[in-house]
């Protein structure tokens, strides 16, 4: 696991277009068709677009048990995937979460609900 | 684009579950195509076919030539195995249209065959996950709940109650289980309840397990040749568009996950190619994965009205004798989904459809028909219109 301040997520595009969502690189830009994809850091923060409570986890995050997927737009306009284990019950749309871990070896990640 | 392809003969396996491997079973699907159009086996000149999963299921791979081998074809023909997801059937049979209209082939073999049920549901799950996007994956996303968060958006977006949404959808298995329950080589030949659609197990809300297709072993063929030689074949259907189209690959990319814009762009390239537009379709074979992607097809390829899609099996209107008649097969909910074949099946039973011979339930004289075949999340779409006349 990294400390979720220390993430890096590829997100900005020369011209400020969010080009990264689910962690997929682009090799250039979407919008204005540059190279230059940057890595940046600190970006945790964000709230619930919509959510899927997963009660038969597939077989890579079996062990993780029932948990809730969630599509979370982030404080920088950015939409990503992720998973929470916590106070599932509590989760609705515009929840605000954070992202509480990544784990860089399986690339899981984690949020929590604030 | 002067010159014409027809469909010169088709041949499918029961849906369903195999007991010989995915070659052979394309093998079988082949011949009949082969023997319904009348032309030599030793007249093919290529092979395209689709095929996905089987170095997962089968442990084997190079499917192409060893379908060839299996065939009993010697003749050293090129041969092609298109791996696009639940679109390859179609990926492959667009590809061998293409090889004909650029005149390089006269007449080619297309299809696709899948072996799904010969092993368990988990490492079927496996591996179809794989035809997500792996990052997305990684972070909790599955197929069911990708189908969910497409089922919310749409029903955000119309205004529709959860439980409205999930009565709406149950109508669109009923459907496709009514047309099912006659067609011969569908996986499931019989009629399902409301009830039984709407007290089934929930798998990611509000999709439940009888809103969702099964896996399926099953393969589909097509023999198709150039207007010249379809002279000597009786009862040709002719290929009148066929549109390509890539969607966004990560799901999170997405603005708006209750359309995709692939299925249009698709959908209006093969009607400007066809001369047609959306009302002259007299039948449609979708690609109703989940239910809710029936609905998807409907709109995306401007067949109904945005937000009509949802009403159509509830008002009657695909059903075989209604104004659209959609999935008169049974559709993947109850013909199958054997993935790698589902496109090249869609195809046939247009076909036949078309041509008055489908065995199950026959759309009245319909003229011009079409498929819409979808691979993965929705990144490959293919979408083909056929004709009686060419």
């Amino acid at each position: 696991m990294v400390e979720s301040e220390r993430l890096q997520l590829p997100q900005w595009f020369n011209c400020g277009y969010c080009g990264f969502r689910s962690g997929t690189f682009k090799a250039v830009c979407p919008k204005c068709g540059r190279e230059g994809m940057a890595l940046k850091e600190g970006v945790t923060r964000g709230e619930v677009v919509d959510f899927v409570p997963i009660a038969y986890p597939p077989e890579n995050l079996k062990q993780l048990g029932e948990y809730v997927s969630v599509l979370v737009k982030l404080d920088n306009g950015c939409q990503i995937f992720g998973v929470v284990l916590e106070n599932q019950k509590s989760i609705k749309i515009g929840t605000p979460v954070a992202i509480s871990s990544f784990n860089q070896e399986t690339k899981e990640l984690f949020f929590e609900i604030l | 684009m002067g010159k014409r392809v027809a469909i010169v003969g088709v041949g499918m396996s029961k849906s369903g579950t195999s007991s010989v491997p995915s070659w052979e079973l394309f093998a079988g699907a082949a011949l009949q195509a082969v023997k319904e159009a009348g032309i030599d086996l030793s007249r093919i000149q290529a092979l395209h076919l689709g095929n996905v999963y089987s170095s997962f299921t089968e442990m084997q791979t190079n499917m192409a030539p060893l379908a060839l081998s299996t065939l009993g074809i010697d003749t050293h023909i090129p041969s092609i195995r298109y791996e696009t997801a639940c679109a390859s059937g179609s990926v492959a049979f667009r590809q061998g249209y293409l090889s004909i209209l650029s005149g390089m082939y006269d007449v080619v073999l297309v299809g696709g065959t899948e072996r799904l049920k010969s092993i368990s549901g988990s490492a079927v799950q496996q591996a179809m996950a794989t035809s997500m996007d792996i990052a997305e994956r990684n972070v909790g996303l599955t197929f069911a709940a990708y189908w969910s968060y497409v089922a919310k958006a749409y029903a955000r977006k119309h205004g529709l109650g959860d439980a409205k949404l999930q009565e709406l959808l149950a109508k669109i298995s009923v459907k496709n289980h009514y047309h099912g329950a006659f067609n011969k080589k569908a996986q499931f030949q019989k009629e399902i309840t409301m009830e039984e659609v709407m007290g089934s197990t929930m798998v990611a809300p509000p999709i439940k397990i009888m809103d969702c297709c099964p896996f399926s072993d099953g393969a589909a063929a097509l023999v198709l040749c150039s207007e010249e030689t379809a002279k000597e074949c009786r009862n040709p259907v002719w290929i009148l568009g066929s549109g390509q189209a890539s969607g966004g690959f990560p799901i999170a990319d997405r603005t708006d996950l209750s359309t995709n814009p692939a299925i249009t762009k698709a959908a209006d390239d093969a009607y400007k190619q066809a001369g047609v537009g959306p009302k002259d379709i007299d039948v449609a074979e979708l690609h109703d994965c989940v239910n809710i992607h029936e609905v998807i097809c409907l709109e995306d390829s401007r067949l109904v009205k945005e937000g009509e899609g949802i009403y159509s099996a509830d008002e009657r209107r695909t059903y075989f004798d209604g104004v659209l008649p959609v999935s008169v097969s049974g559709g993947l909910k109850s013909r199958g989904h054997p993935v790698g074949a589902t496109g090249a099946y869609q195809l046939c039973e247009i076909a036949q459809q078309l041509r008055g011979d489908f065995e199950g339930k026959r759309v009245k004289n319909p003229e011009i028909g079409m498929t819409v075949n979808v691979g993965g999340t929705g990144a490959v779409v293919t979408v083909t219109i056929l004709g009686r006349e060419g």
